[in-house]
């Protein structure tokens, strides 16, 4: 059982890369979207609609109210619809993905929101449309500020990973609570939670470079 | 090569030779016509435009016009209704109640999209610039280019060009936050003028840059304005921004224009209190020893002073010196000055008569009366000095 620690971390790490940077990227591509909507149609947005911003704005607060671990057992019939099954490493990643999303949205939300006016009102004068704005002015002023805000996302995620262990996911997080707590395996213990710290800085460190690469204020 | 225009300055029309002119285009190298000639001569024509925000009026009818290429500025002092008055030229503001009419198409009514293309028209540079951090020197001034569709192998020349037209073409490659303000409108001019505007706004331009950077971009916009004859409205609260650059003024108070003209004839004769106060700084004053013994009336003894103004040709006659030899009187200069306003003289002088007597001191100002452009009886002083 001890002999093959070395498996079980691999493997730990391995299921709780594949869930984060899963649910990572779903998030990434429908929380900005979602957080362009939310800043385009709030009052003074570039195109103003409040009803639409209240109802997503109410929608995404919901989600962030609930905490993930209830949103994962609340989310089984959902994640038996989509992933086919409920249990394991895969069905793991529609509620880490479904959670996300509106965290990473109100993140997004805030960046855009930073942008200088005066900058959309620069390319509206040229005669751009609000696509254009968005292409040319919102995302990549934004940037870094996106790239900022993801990189919590993950952290965020890789810590809400550990939750997953209750469906059977499996992940960093299972294996403390399984073979670390319930086993009363102190070394088991404190490795994942050595694992669990480099993997966080290295993702922020990759986060913060990548965002500096893109920052030219 | 050049565009239709052939009035270039042989000096300079090299610095831009590839920059077809408002009416031009340039197609594989060739220049063409594009444009007609513009309905009426006026590129812009403001009529009966009211524009309130809840109760606060920001416009109240204001009617005017802005003929091809001259520079219009509008003055007036902050909260006067500038900025919502050269934000309803481009659509950016929708006038309550009016007609804005761009090279002679009523904007107010338009939708959004058909709007988009009148704004691609219409070029705008900005107090703080509005330049994007996150593109280069020659992606901004591209950008106005890729919204009118333009294909990247000919916006590559045409940002060549239009960096070399305003001095900045070892800045292609670098980001906005690497320029100082001067450099950076530098490139808002250059990417307002990208898309070949028929109309430049310039929006408080100068206000955030020292004064000798703002005169070498104030130079730069009337090299533009006479080189590629293009039309620009600029707004301001500085008065020498305008007397520098304009052509014509309106100054605007309380959203309603109080006064109109030639730069020079506002500036030699301005009617409004308004005109008055932003140009009183600089005219002379009298020295307060002088203001304080003032009277109105001429008693035995007392000196009569008098203040002249002359202006356009009538300030290169020796008025003074006439007077002298005619009269036998001999004028004591208090102050003087001369101002140059855009090639039109203004020579004021506040002068002394020592004791002249009564009769005398008619004559004088019968003789002056006809012979200068503004006379104004001061009054009378006791020991002058």
């Amino acid at each position: 059982m001890y002999s093959n620690w070395p498996d079980l971390f691999a493997r730990a790490l391995l299921e709780t890369l594949e869930m984060t940077a899963a649910a990572g990227a779903i998030a990434f591509v429908a929380g900005l979207p979602l957080g362009l909507i939310l800043v385009a149609t709030a009052p003074g947005g570039i195109r103003e609609l409040r009803w639409l911003n209240r109802i997503l704005g109410a929608i995404v607060n919901a989600f962030r109210a609930v905490p993930f671990i209830v949103l994962l057992v609340a989310l089984i019939p959902l994640t038996r619809l989509i992933a086919g099954t409920s249990i394991g490493t895969e069905a793991a990643i529609v509620p880490l993905a479904i959670g996300a999303t509106p965290y990473y949205a109100r993140i997004a939300e805030v960046s855009l929101r930073d942008v200088d006016y005066g900058l959309i009102e620069a390319v509206k004068s040229m005669g751009g449309s609000r696509w254009t704005i968005v292409r040319e002015v919102l995302v990549p002023e934004a940037l870094p500020g996106l790239l900022a805000g993801f990189t919590v996302t993950i952290v965020t995620m890789i810590g809400a990973s550990a939750m997953a262990g209750a469906i059977g996911a499996g992940g960093l997080g299972d294996l403390a609570i399984r073979y670390g707590y319930q086993r009363f395996n102190t070394g088991i213990m404190v490795g994942v939670v050595i694992v669990l710290i480099a993997l966080v800085s290295i993702v922020q460190f990759g986060g913060d470079r990548l965002a500096r690469r893109f920052d030219h204020r | 090569m050049s565009c239709c225009m052939d009035w270039w300055d042989p000096e300079t029309a090299a610095f831009a030779e590839n920059i077809p002119c408002s009416d031009c285009v340039r197609v594989e190298g060739d220049f063409v016509l594009r444009r007609p000639s513009i309905p009426g001569g006026a590129v812009v024509r403001v009529g009966n435009v009211s524009k309130s925000f809840g109760r606060v009026t920001a416009l109240k009818d204001v009617t005017f016009e802005v003929q091809r290429g001259e520079i219009l500025g509008i003055i007036g002092r902050s909260g006067a209704g500038k900025s919502t008055l050269i934000r309803c030229l481009n659509g950016l503001e929708k006038p309550g109640r009016g007609r804005v009419e761009i090279l002679g198409q009523d904007i107010v009514p338009l939708p959004e999209r058909r709007l988009q293309l009148v704004r691609q028209r219409i070029g705008m540079i900005f107090q703080h610039f509005n330049l994007l951090s996150a593109k280069t020197v020659a992606e901004n001034v591209a950008l106005p280019l890729k919204i009118a569709g333009v294909p990247w192998r000919e916006r590559d020349f045409r940002v060549q060009d239009l960096l070399a037209l305003v001095g900045l073409s070892d800045k292609a490659s670098v980001y906005p936050s690497k320029l100082s303000g001067g450099q950076k409108q530098r490139v808002g001019i250059a990417r307002a003028l990208a898309a070949e505007p028929a109309l430049l706004l310039c929006d408080e331009a100068t206000s955030a840059l020292d004064p000798e950077t703002t005169s070498s971009i104030l130079a730069l916009l009337r090299d533009i304005n006479r080189r590629l004859g293009l039309t620009i409205v600029l707004i301001t609260h500085e008065m020498n921004v305008v007397r520098t650059v304009a052509d014509r003024v309106i100054v605007l108070d309380q959203g309603r224009i109080v006064e109109e003209g030639d730069v020079w004839r506002v500036f030699t004769a301005p009617e409004a209190d308004l005109t008055q106060r932003l140009i009183g700084g600089q005219t002379n004053e009298l020295p307060s020893a002088i203001r304080s013994g003032l009277r109105n009336e001429w008693r035995r003894g007392t000196d009569l002073v008098l203040r002249l103004q002359l202006s356009g040709s009538a300030a290169e006659n020796p008025v003074l010196a006439q007077l002298t030899r005619d009269l036998e009187v001999l004028p004591v200069v208090l102050d003087a000055s001369v101002q140059r306003v855009q090639d039109h003289a203004l020579a004021s002088f506040t002068v002394a008569f020592r004791d002249p007597g009564e009769p005398l001191a008619r004559r004088i100002g019968e003789y002056l009366a006809s012979r200068v452009s503004r006379l104004e009886v001061l009054g009378y002083v006791q020991q002058l000095a």
